[in-house]
């Protein structure tokens, strides 16, 4: 076992980049790739879409793009709506979590929209996160460039 | 003709049937930078008690008779226990550690045989790896040890001398070794966690004391040559890096359509005798009510691994086996996925994709029921250790 301190897969906040479940696990378990991770080659770390986005690139992020995304259809914050804090968690996922995270992300706009009392279409919202994903890495790649 | 020794391009003879001392004709063959090193003796020289270039390690008796290296060469009815004989020409310093090792034996019932390689000395068989060949039943049935892995051969056949070919690698970096006998299609012994020292002679040897022993055909090789470019290698790399008998095909960034699959991962396992070298292995993305079972092998050309800004570049990836959800591919079922740039050898990391996906396909039955669900998607390979 290695000096490995995460225990589920995601952000590292040691090693600043999404590790997914295998590299999680390679991580726990393999000296080899903890070792490259500690001198920042190991895999992902050099991916500037596997980073911390919003915070670490100054880019919008996916959470940042999202909500302009809604904005757009006159759907803002508002008391009660944990809308930014959302956003926020989404750019820190970076776009690869947000896509694994795909369906809890749908689930806070389906239930922001009962409350709104405003219809929801779940493939709509899922295109919408995507765009908003898609538009995150354009942005972060450039940022990067 | 003798024996040969290449190294950058140089070749020299050391006997022949007709002239059997060393005779050290030398010529060039300008062929740099290939530089590959190895030695080769097919004992075709006159019946001699000092094989050249090899030394014999007391108290037993080798020779050369009727062109094939012998053990008790006196007698020649018996053989003498635990007789070694070590091979004095030493691979260069290029990649010491890593070697091959052939000769050809003619086996009777009980026989036990020996190979050494990557020895320290010239006049001992200490400080390298220990490979036994043991014979049960001659020629078919052999046992094969490194350490304490073996491997049983079943079928085996002499070719029509009544030789049987054995063969072994090592591979320091790694502490990996092969042993193998080339007359059967049954997987070799590939042993894992393996002690292999930075010699570099070479030696065999055998404990058979009721008949005389034969061998023939001698060969030494480096594996890799000062440049690191692939001589005669017998493990697959990646930049130089030996790479294991199983790894671990995992499937990730899985998206829309795809999305149900990721996270699936399965043993790659090393295919022996596949035709080619090459990692197998298979997993079935169950959803619900639907499921696809996917077949991939990750094939390895030895060719090419020397730019280190491309790594992985020997490697790709295809399924196995037709399968549906691979309509939108540039080839179908049959498209060969090379490595992306994320891709690393030190840790590690080979990166196929994406591999699209499409509601199109109406034999893909993965995350939703044909036709239905979300119209796109796609799904990235990683293949690590």
């Amino acid at each position: 076992m290695t000096d490995c301190q995460c225990n589920e897969p995601g952000w590292c906040e040691r090693h600043q980049c999404q590790k997914h479940a295998r590299w999680h696990e390679l991580c726990k378990t393999n000296q080899a790739y903890f070792d490259a991770w500690e001198r920042g080659t190991g895999p992902g770390q050099g991916d500037p879409l596997n980073r911390k986005s919003k915070t670490s690139l100054k880019a919008c992020g996916p959470g940042c793009h999202l909500s302009r995304l809604l904005a757009k259809f006159w759907i803002r914050d508002r008391a009660g709506c944990n809308c930014k804090e959302h956003a926020v968690l989404m750019d820190n996922w970076g776009p690869a979590e947000c896509l694994d995270r795909m369906d809890e992300i749908v689930e806070w706009m389906e239930n922001e929209a009962k409350e709104r009392g405003l219809p929801f279409i779940q493939r709509a919202a899922r295109a919408m996160v995507k765009i908003a994903v898609w538009r995150a890495r354009k942005e972060l790649a450039h940022v990067a460039a | 003709m003798g024996s040969i020794y290449v190294k950058s391009g140089e070749i020299q003879f050391w006997g022949s049937p007709t002239n059997p001392t060393p005779v050290g004709i030398a010529f060039s063959v300008d062929c740099c930078p290939c530089g590959c090193w190895f030695y080769y003796d097919t004992f075709n020289i006159a019946d001699t008690t000092t094989p050249p270039n090899f030394y014999e390690v007391s108290p037993s008796d080798w020779g050369i008779s009727g062109f094939n290296l012998v053990e008790d060469y006196s007698t020649g009815t018996d053989g003498t226990a635990n007789a070694q004989i070590i091979c004095t020409q030493e691979q260069p310093s290029d990649h010491a550690g890593e070697q091959q090792l052939y000769v050809e034996v003619i086996p009777e019932d009980g026989d036990i045989y020996y190979l050494w390689l990557c020895n320290t000395s010239s006049t001992s068989v200490t400080g390298g790896v220990e490979v036994i060949f043991e014979c049960t039943t001659a020629p078919s049935q052999w046992t094969v040890t490194i350490g304490g892995d073996s491997v049983n051969y079943t079928g085996v056949t002499a070719n029509g001398l009544g030789f049987v070919g054995l063969g072994a690698c090592v591979d320091a970096d790694s502490d990996m070794a092969k042993a193998w006998i080339i007359q059967s299609a049954e997987e070799g012994l590939w042993s894992e966690g393996v002690t292999v020292g930075s010699g570099r002679f070479s030696a065999i040897g055998h404990n058979n004391v009721s008949h005389l022993n034969v061998f023939d055909n001698y060969r030494v090789a480096e594996l890799r040559d000062t440049a690191g470019n692939t001589c005669d290698d017998c493990f697959c790399r990646c930049l130089g890096i030996a790479m294991p008998k199983e790894l671990t095909l995992t499937v990730v960034d899985a998206t829309g359509r795809a999305s149900c699959a990721g996270g699936y991962t399965c043993t790659l396992t090393w295919e022996w005798n596949a035709g080619t070298s090459r990692w197998k292995g298979n997993y079935t993305v169950v959803n619900g009510a639907y499921s696809q079972f996917f077949e991939w092998c990750l094939t390895c050309e030895s060719a090419g691994d020397n730019d280190p800004s491309n790594p992985g570049q020997n490697f790709s990836l295809s399924l196995c086996s037709s399968t549906g959800c691979a309509s939108v591919w540039p080839d179908g079922y049959l498209t060969v996925w090379e490595p992306t740039s994320a891709s690393t050898c030190n840790p590690l990391l080979l990166r196929f994709g994406p591999m699209p996906m499409s509601i199109t396909d109406l034999t893909c039955s993965m995350c939703y029921p044909p036709g239905s669900g979300d119209a796109t998607g796609e799904f990235y390979i990683e293949v690590t250790l």
